[in-house]
C-alpha cells in the first residue's frame, strides 16, 4: 500500500526546487516519518533547500512545525503520516 | 497562476470577512462590510506597494511586486487572527475584515486592507494595527521585488516573522 504525502514549496523554496508540489512516500519499514528525517530527505533530493532551511520552517496540515517536529502553536511533537500535506515555509513577507 | 480565493462562510464567524484574491481589493467594500448601526467608529489600514526600497543601504527602484500565498493556510490563519483580536484583545470590536491581494500588484495599489468597527474608536484603531502586526508575523504570504537595475529579484522577509526572532531550530 502506498504511503504517500504531499510536499508544497513556496517562494524561495519553489525557486530552489523548481517545483510547486511533489508526492513523496514514507519508507516501507516506517509508519510515520520524523521531521528531522524529512528535512534530510528533502535537502538530499534538492541541495538548494539547504540554504532555504537556514530560515524556513515547515507546515504540516496547516500547522507550523519547527525542524525538530514541534508545533509552534502548542508545542506538540508531530511526525509525517500518510495523506499529510507538508509545506516548506520560508520567512513570511505578507503585508 | 493562483485563482481568486475567498473564504468560505462555513464554520467561520459571520462578523469576520477574509479575502485573498488576485483582483484589485476595495477599501469601500471592506468599510461596507464592517459598517454597523452599533458602531461609532470604523478604522482602516491600507498597505500600498511603493516604487523603491533600501537594499543594503542603497535605494533601488522597484518595477514590480508580486505576492504568493499558501492560500488555504493563509485563510485559516487570518480567521484565527481575527478571532483572537475580537475574543482576547479588543472585546468591543463589532466587525473585522481583511483583504490581501496576490499575484502582481502594480506600484501604488493596495496589497492589503484591514477594516474594523467598534462603538468607540480605540478598539477599532488598535485592532487594525494589531491584525497587521500578526499578519506580518505568521500568515503564509510572500512578497517578491523586481528591480529596475536588472539585479536579481528577491523574496522579502518580514522582520516581524514569528520564527526569525528566536531562530527556527
Amino acid at each position: 500500500m502506498a504511503k504517500n504525502f504531499q510536499v508544497l514549496y513556496f517562494a524561495s523554496a519553489r525557486d530552489a526546487t523548481l517545483a510547486r508540489e511533489e508526492t513523496l512516500s514514507i519508507p516501507d519499514d516506517c509508519h510515520t516519518l520524523p521531521v528531522p528525517q524529512l528535512i534530510r530527505n528533502l535537502t538530499a533530493r534538492h541541495p538548494g533547500l539547504q540554504a532555504v532551511f537556514k530560515s524556513a520552517i515547515l507546515a504540516i496540515n496547516n500547522q507550523y512545525v519547527d525542524h525538530a517536529g514541534r508545533e509552534l502553536d502548542g508545542g506538540r511533537m508531530v511526525e509525517v503520516k500518510p495523506g499529510d500535506e507538508v509545506a516548506v515555509i520560508p520567512p513570511v513577507s505578507g503585508g | 497562476m493562483q485563482t481568486s480565493v475567498a473564504s468560505s462562510a462555513t464554520s467561520t464567524n459571520p462578523t469576520h470577512h477574509v479575502e485573498l484574491t488576485t483582483d484589485p481589493i476595495s477599501l469601500a467594500a471592506l468599510v461596507d462590510f464592517v459598517r454597523s448601526d452599533e458602531a461609532g467608529a470604523i478604522a482602516t489600514f491600507s498597505g500600498t506597494t511603493r516604487n523603491s526600497f533600501i537594499v543594503s543601504g542603497v535605494r533601488k527602484s522597484v518595477t514590480e511586486l508580486s505576492y504568493e500565498a499558501y492560500a488555504p493556510m493563509a485563510i485559516a490563519q487570518f480567521h484565527t487572527i481575527l478571532n483572537e483580536a475580537q475574543t482576547t484583545h479588543f472585546p468591543t470590536v463589532i466587525k473585522l475584515a481583511v483583504a490581501h491581494r496576490t499575484g502582481v500588484v502594480p506600484v501604488g495599489q493596495e496589497s492589503v486592507i484591514i477594516a474594523a468597527s467598534s462603538p468607540g474608536r480605540k478598539d477599532a484603531q488598535n485592532a487594525t494595527a494589531w491584525i497587521l502586526d500578526e499578519l506580518k508575523r505568521r500568515v503564509p504570504i510572500w512578497k517578491k521585488e523586481h528591480y529596475g537595475d536588472g539585479s536579481v529579484a528577491t523574496w522579502k522577509e518580514n522582520g516581524e516573522c514569528s520564527w526569525l526572532a528566536g531562530g527556527p531550530h
